[in-house]
């Protein structure tokens, strides 16, 4: 790249900039009395109604990292990346009952974070506790990967140095302070109609100007076919099946349980809101899975990742720089701010739910147990700045690989929050220590085994990837399982275990403030009002 | 405001058979699992759709068939709690 393209850099910042507007007046959108509380500012009022949050979970879920590293990903392994299009398929009919009955029972008790759930179903603080630490660290470095899609795309118009990330993530975490969960909800009206031209354009252009998609997986076969990578092509190997099928059942279950889904999902204004909204969710997955044949298309362009200053490749150039080439450059520009403002979205309602977590779980129940609601809005608002700060931080301390290793790790052990709260959401059968004990036991197990997974194509020893052999289990297979679900395997089995033998032993299970019919209250019903009870007032029922 | 009584209507005996009619439509939840998770029957090359293997097309196509299944699940449990 010779110097900066000054039409994509003007047609970005100006983008960059209108959004930014938005963000600010979001905080007038919609207007509450005020937003010191965190229904208001964490949870946008909790009276979005579906269309509203059919944007803001879209522009949620799929962030930018993920229209990033999903073509990257075919574009260096070929099938195995499709994993995304499965996962993001029965994502929706899995969480569809378990988001109903939670959207119910955190709106009867005022609810903010899956953690306060836990709290109040299991009556165990320190399993609340547990599940919204894991929750936050699972957080963190997705908000750094964010980054890392900004900064693929800056690096792509030119642009070197920190600043621009720096400059960039201080306007995000300005308008976050200022208008909390409706500045990303606004600015997601703009970030999926752009990605939404963007990848439609992309997907009929680009192909017809590579001569059809015959000649672009042809490409495809001829480079995996010349790798020495085991496993790579444009079909899965047989031993890939399991590992194909574990990796998309696995995120599909922890895309739910990670905080910033929940954040999205409360702020609906009804289980009405939520099903449809979740019906309508799909529309996204084509997006992605068209997305994701840009990997090929990049082979069949012979695009060539840039190398960062690591002197690695950096793989998640390779869109940013197929629409360079592909593109005019003003229409590049709309591209590359497509992909910026898309990181921004997801990073500002993470942000918030990790700050949820931290005020409700940790400094309400720890520290300050009588903190007004208009205290709890104040620390959350001063956390997502920390948060925001530390992701940048992170990023440019530290090599973006750390946060691409933790965020991989971040995806095996939000899984291990899986059990206490999914399962808690339809059963108290489960005994608050076991769940305890089960939680400790992913969390471990998880790490230890991602630690244990070398990746000969890189060169590295250690959290390779998110696919552990059979064979380290002394089975003679070729065949690997996504990490995250055997984890979460020994974490099933050590709480029913343990919860058999702590009921034997009559251990206390702790008071369960919900009762049964609040997993399927509706907006209106008796003690649900289209704005709940400030938090902090809630009674056990 | 949490003083007020639940629904008198809700959990009792009154709905139950209604819910059992439409508690059927949500095996539909689990077609597309079925459909997407066992990658040895989709795992080929043909029949290509413009230029496009079957792996990829299949997958793209239960896109659509699982909106089609959620809209009659929302619809059939309608009011169903």
């Amino acid at each position: 790249m010779d110097g900066v393209n000054g039409v994509e850099l003007a047609v970005f910042i100006a983008l960059f900039g209108f959004v930014s507007v938005l963000g600010f007046l979001a905080a007038r959108w919609r207007r509450a009395e005020t937003l010191a509380s965190l229904d208001q500012w964490g949870l946008g009022g909790r009276r979005f109604g579906p269309w509203i949050s059919w944007f803001l979970i879209g522009g949620d879920l799929y962030t930018a990292y993920t229209f990033v590293a999903v073509p990257a990903l075919l574009f260096g392994a070929g099938a195995i990346g499709f994993f995304a299009v499965p996962y993001t398929i029965i994502v929706y009919p899995l969480v569809f009952l378990a988001a109903l009955r939670l959207w119910s029972v955190s709106h009867r008790h005022g609810y903010v974070t899956p953690a306060d759930f836990v709290r109040g179903r299991h009556g165990s603080r320190t399993l609340a506790l547990a599940i919204a630490l894991t929750g936050i660290v699972a957080t963190m470095p997705y908000i750094a990967l964010q980054l890392v899609g900004i900064q693929a795309v800056l690096e792509v118009i030119g642009i070197k140095g920190h600043w621009p990330l720096i400059i960039a993530f201080a306007i995000l975490a300005a308008y976050t302070y200022q208008s909390g969960l409706r500045a990303p909800a606004l600015i997601a009206f703009v970030k999926d109609g752009l990605i939404y031209v963007v990848v439609l354009v992309a997907v009929i252009y680009i192909p017809i100007k590579l001569h059809g998609f015959d000649d672009i997986f042809a490409a495809a076969d001829k480079k995996f076919a010349a790798s020495p990578a085991p496993g790579d092509g444009t079909l899965l190997s047989s031993a890939q099946y399991l590992g194909f099928s574990t990796l998309a059942l696995g995120s599909a279950l922890a895309l739910f349980v990670y905080p910033h889904s929940v954040t999205a999902l409360l702020a609906s204004r009804s289980r009405d809101t939520i099903k449809r909204t979740l019906t309508a969710l799909p529309a996204y997955s084509l997006l992605l899975g068209l997305l994701a044949l840009l990997g090929y298309m990049a082979i069949a362009a012979g695009i060539k990742p840039i190398t960062a200053g690591s002197g690695k490749p950096d793989v998640n150039t390779v869109v940013p720089l197929l629409f360079d080439k592909m593109f005019s450059d003003w229409f590049s520009g709309v591209a590359f701010a497509a992909i910026a403002i898309g990181a921004l979205v997801p990073a500002a309602i993470m942000s918030i739910a990790a700050s949820n977590l931290f005020t409700r779980n940790v400094y309400r129940e720890y520290l300050r147990p009588d903190a007004t609601p208009a205290e709890e809005a104040r620390v959350s608002k001063l956390t997502s700045l920390v948060v925001k700060g530390g992701a940048v931080l992170v990023i440019i301390a530290i090599d973006p690989q750390f946060s691409i290793d933790l965020q991989l790790i971040g995806g095996v052990i939000v899984l291990q929050t899986l059990p206490a709260i999914v399962l808690g959401l339809y059963t108290r059968w489960f005994h608050r220590w076991a769940l305890l004990a089960g939680w400790a036991a992913g969390l471990v197990a998880g790490a230890l085994m991602l630690y244990d997974t070398p990746n000969p194509m890189t060169g590295k020893q250690h959290f390779g990837g998110a696919q552990y052999a059979l064979s380290k289990f002394g089975f003679d297979s070729k065949v690997t399982i996504y990490t995250g679900v055997i984890a979460l395997t020994l974490n099933l089995v050590v709480a029913v275990a343990g919860t058999l033998v702590l009921r034997a032993a009559r251990a206390p299970a702790g008071a369960d403030t919900t009762r049964p019919d609040d997993y399927h209250v509706e907006a209106g019903d008796a003690g649900v009002g289209p704005l709940p009870v400030s938090a902090g007032q809630q009674a056990p029922a | 405001m949490h003083d007020e009584p639940p629904n008198a209507d809700r959990g009792g005996g009154a709905v139950a058979p209604e819910r059992a009619s439409t508690r059927v439509w949500y095996l539909l939840l689990v077609v597309p699992m079925i459909g997407t998770l066992i990658p040895p029957i989709y795992n080929t090359k043909d029949p290509t759709l413009i230029g496009i293997p079957f792996f990829y097309w299949y997958l793209l196509l239960w896109v659509p068939v699982t909106v089609v299944c959620m809209v009659f699940i929302s619809r059939f449990t309608r009011g169903d709690r």
